[in-house]
């Protein structure tokens, strides 16, 4: 052993000016490397941070270019299409179907009403969304506002022919003691005080005004066929991931699908706050495989260049080799000595490379963070380990016994 | 002869043949990713460049909520009759998601009139740009991609169907336009814009104005948007030399490290090329010595030997351009176009740097002693 590593070390200062160019070469690839690492590991760690901000908030679909008339932009049947597809697993669906109507009436200058009356059918994960309360299976809610006027409608509706003006666009509905009819159709309900009403934010609309039916009654309630009336129609629909584990952009895909089933002349898309992080989380994916694929081929390159300078090296050599297994050394044995030289020039040149990073990161690199993690360096040691072996295995040609014997015969 | 010889001997030594031709391709495919990289931004700053830049305004406004088309037009009409200008283009960006290939992408999209296009001073790298029937809206949905653009990196090309807003474009042509906002083009007139209300990203209007100037661009920006105020609408307001000025400003920064890290990739391969091309020479010392002793000119055997490493140069160049789309595809994001004066200015210098490498382990590695000393045997 003791043999061995002396004329390791006489063989390292005898081609010292070969091995400081294959050192010079790995220091090179091992910064270049290492940046390359470095940035697809921060690559991950940010697109594992835009995930899971991503999954902190509610994030809007909003139908753009028209709303329909003719019929639901998102159908019922395409919303539980969705729900119930396993690949949108991670994905909630805030949903609710909305219809602007109103209610009017008119009996003189002092006794005359106009208000505005919009119905929903919501599902629970939005009811709770915003009213942060249990619901109650079948219960329609109404707010103050809406009840009040469902109300008066009651009373209206008995002597409408008596009135100059009474209008009541969407469903005759309207408020009986405890009950409120729907097109004849009696329903249990509750009021929703106005104190701590939520605010439909991102629709900058005010609940007091609403009649809330569960998402499923919208079947009973034909506001579809009322297609003629100004009652327009809109889908509501707002996703938040249920955690940051997804792989594709849920949100985006089934946007595309509602897109594609809706009879909307319009289209639905997200806020402009998504597309922003969508934007970035595309980037990091992006960057993450660019930069793997980036590093691996630099590391290739500097293999190459190891291998050309053990071919150098192990030719020059020949006659050394041939002597030594003349003397009772064997080819294993010299194998050996040249990896464990190979491997010191090229953990001396990589630690160096290391070390010195930060520079060419300036040079790769022009803008954006850049995190040090220690995964480039295991990388780099396991690649110096391979490519000096392989690089000598390459070269295995000038150490093979019968290049030996013709070694041995020309000293002779 | 000579190129018969060498031919067979690249076909006798099969196994080192194929390890260089291996190792050529990978070291061919980073010069040619570096310099086409120096190339690229060297052409940008080509294209970016007006054609008359002392007449052209350039007008920007942000909005949040969408102008009317027609009022725009007529405004811009209008502006043309009092002679403020000779011809305007107008384009209109915002953010949007794009579906190709099963995957979406959140990236800008641009309506862009055809004065824009021409005024802009895009250049066509591939495809075709926009026909008046694409205007009218008569035929096909088509749009335009941004060359370097985040859908032209994940390799959609021309022909490919892409779906926005709701619609599908087929991809007429690739275009290279450096100082242009949106990564994807469309024809204005022949798609609906619109942007949610209170969107904060809202759409960047850009309109380019041709013409003798009278007056300052931000007075022309007034003139031809009243309805717009200072404060809220006109983000900027430049005439053509500023637009350059502030171009080449601000992408120097981002080139200057482009071209450093493109000539530090070029050297690292030429260096590993080097060491490959020593050692692969040397290994064939023996054959040559006894050619030499035999009779051969020196000369020859030295040009026999460049010939047979720029044949397996040739081979392994024409390898690494077959590859190239791929490797940039995944490596690089700059996608596959390939200029052809990098192609030429790779394949003379590997000519050149191959010659000298020869020439130089030859003379190096065989003088008369060595020849002697190999042949004693």
């Amino acid at each position: 052993m003791g043999y061995s590593i002396r004329k390791i070390v006489r063989n390292l200062c005898d081609n010292w000016l070969l091995y400081l160019v294959i050192a010079a070469l790995f220091m090179l690839g091992a910064g270049l490397f290492s940046v390359c690492m470095n940035y697809r590991m921060t690559s991950r760690e940010l697109l594992w941070e835009s995930k899971q901000k991503s999954a902190e908030r509610l994030y809007v679909a909003v139908e753009l270019n028209g709303q329909s008339r003719q019929g639901y932009s998102i159908s019922y049947d395409t919303y539980v299409r969705l729900r119930s597809d396993e690949q949108y697993q991670d994905l909630e669906m805030l949903f609710a179907e909305q219809f602007y109507g109103g209610f009017g009436y008119y009996r003189s200058e002092e006794d005359a009403m106009m208000r505005n009356l919009n119905t929903y059918f919501m599902n629970d994960a939005l009811f709770e969304e915003l009213y942060h309360l249990p619901r109650k299976d079948g219960v329609v809610y109404v707010g103050k506002e809406a009840y009040d006027t469902l109300t008066i409608v009651s009373g209206m509706r008995e002597i409408k022919d008596e009135l100059p003006y009474f209008n009541m666009t969407g469903e005759e509905m309207y408020i009986e003691g405890d009950v409120l009819f729907v097109e004849g159709e009696a329903y249990p309900y509750e009021v929703v005080e106005d104190a701590g009403l939520p605010v439909f934010e991102d629709y900058m609309e005010s609940m007091t005004y609403a009649v809330i039916f569960p998402l499923e009654n919208v079947h009973e309630i034909p506001y579809e066929k009322d297609s003629e009336d100004d009652n327009r129609h809109y889908s509501r629909l707002s996703y938040r991931y249920r955690n940051a584990d997804y792989r594709e952009d849920l949100i985006a895909g089934q946007l595309q699908e509602i897109n594609h089933a809706t009879s909307s002349t319009g289209y639905f898309t997200v806020q402009d706050e998504y597309k922003e992080l969508k934007r970035q989380m595309d980037d990091y994916q992006w960057d993450m495989d660019r930069w793997m694929l980036a590093a691996v081929s630099i590391l290739l390159l500097a293999g190459v260049g190891c291998m050309g300078a053990m071919f150098l090296l192990l030719n020059k050599r020949r006659h050394l080799i041939a002597v030594s297994i003349a003397y009772g050394s064997t080819i294993r044995r010299e194998i050996f000595e040249a990896v464990a030289e190979n491997l010191i020039v090229l953990l001396l040149g990589g630690g160096i490379g290391i070390a010195i990073w930060p520079l060419f990161r300036k040079i790769i690199l022009y803008q954006g963070e850049l995190r040090m993690n220690v995964t480039a360096i295991g990388i780099l040691a396991a690649a110096a380990l391979v490519f000096s072996t392989g690089s000598v295995l390459a070269g295995i040609h000038e150490i093979k016994v019968q290049n030996v014997a013709a070694a041995l015969k020309e000293d002779a | 002869m000579i190129i018969r010889n060498a031919w067979k001997q690249i076909l006798y030594d099969k196994y080192n043949s194929m390890i260089l031709w291996a190792a050529l391709v990978i070291g061919f495919l980073f010069p040619l990713l570096a310099v086409n990289d120096i190339n690229d931004v060297i052409r940008d700053g080509e294209v970016a460049k007006y054609e008359d830049a002392s007449k052209i305004s350039v007008l920007e406004y942000l909005v949040t909520s969408k102008i009317g088309e027609e009022e725009m037009e007529a405004s811009i009409i209008r502006c043309q009759e009092e002679g403020m200008f000779q011809k305007a283009g107008y384009s209109v960006c915002l953010s949007e998601i794009v579906y190709s290939h099963g995957r979406s992408y959140s990236c800008s999209i641009s309506g862009i009139s055809k004065e824009y296009l021409s005024l802009a001073g895009y250049e066509l790298i591939e495809g075709a740009f926009f026909s008046d029937e694409d205007y009218a809206a008569d035929g096909e949905n088509v749009c335009l991609l941004s060359y370097r653009s985040a859908l032209q990196e994940q390799n959609i090309r021309v022909g490919d169907l892409i779906e926005i807003l709701g619609e599908s474009y087929r991809v007429k042509g690739i275009v290279r336009a450096p100082r242009a906002y949106g990564s994807v083009f469309l024809p204005y007139g022949a798609v609906s814009f619109s942007v949610s209300s209170g969107s904060p990203l809202g759409m960047q209007y850009q309109i380019i104005t041709y013409g003798e100037r009278k007056g300052t661009p931000m007075l022309l920006a007034k003139k031809v948007f009243p309805f717009l105020d200072s404060e809220s609408g006109v983000s900027a307001a430049q005439t053509g030399e500023e637009q350059e000025e502030w171009y080449y400003g601000s992408m120097w920064e981002v080139n200057r490290y482009r071209v450093l890290r493109a000539i530090l990739v070029a050297a690292f391969a030429g260096v590993s090329l080097a060491l490959l091309f020593a050692g692969m020479i040397l290994r064939g010392r023996y054959d040559m010595a006894v050619r030499i002793a035999l009779g051969a000119g020196r000369g020859k055997v030295l040009m026999e030997s460049a010939v047979r490493n720029i044949l397996l140069m040739c081979i392994a160049f024409l390898t690494a351009l077959i590859l190239y789309p791929c490797f940039t595809a995944v490596v690089s994001g700059a996608g596959s176009h390939l200029l052809f004066r990098t192609v030429v200015q790779v394949g003379l210098t590997g000519t050149v740097f191959i010659i000298l490498i020869n020439s130089a382990v030859f003379f190096a590695g065989f003088r008369k002693r060595d020849i002697a000393t190999l042949l004693k045997g």
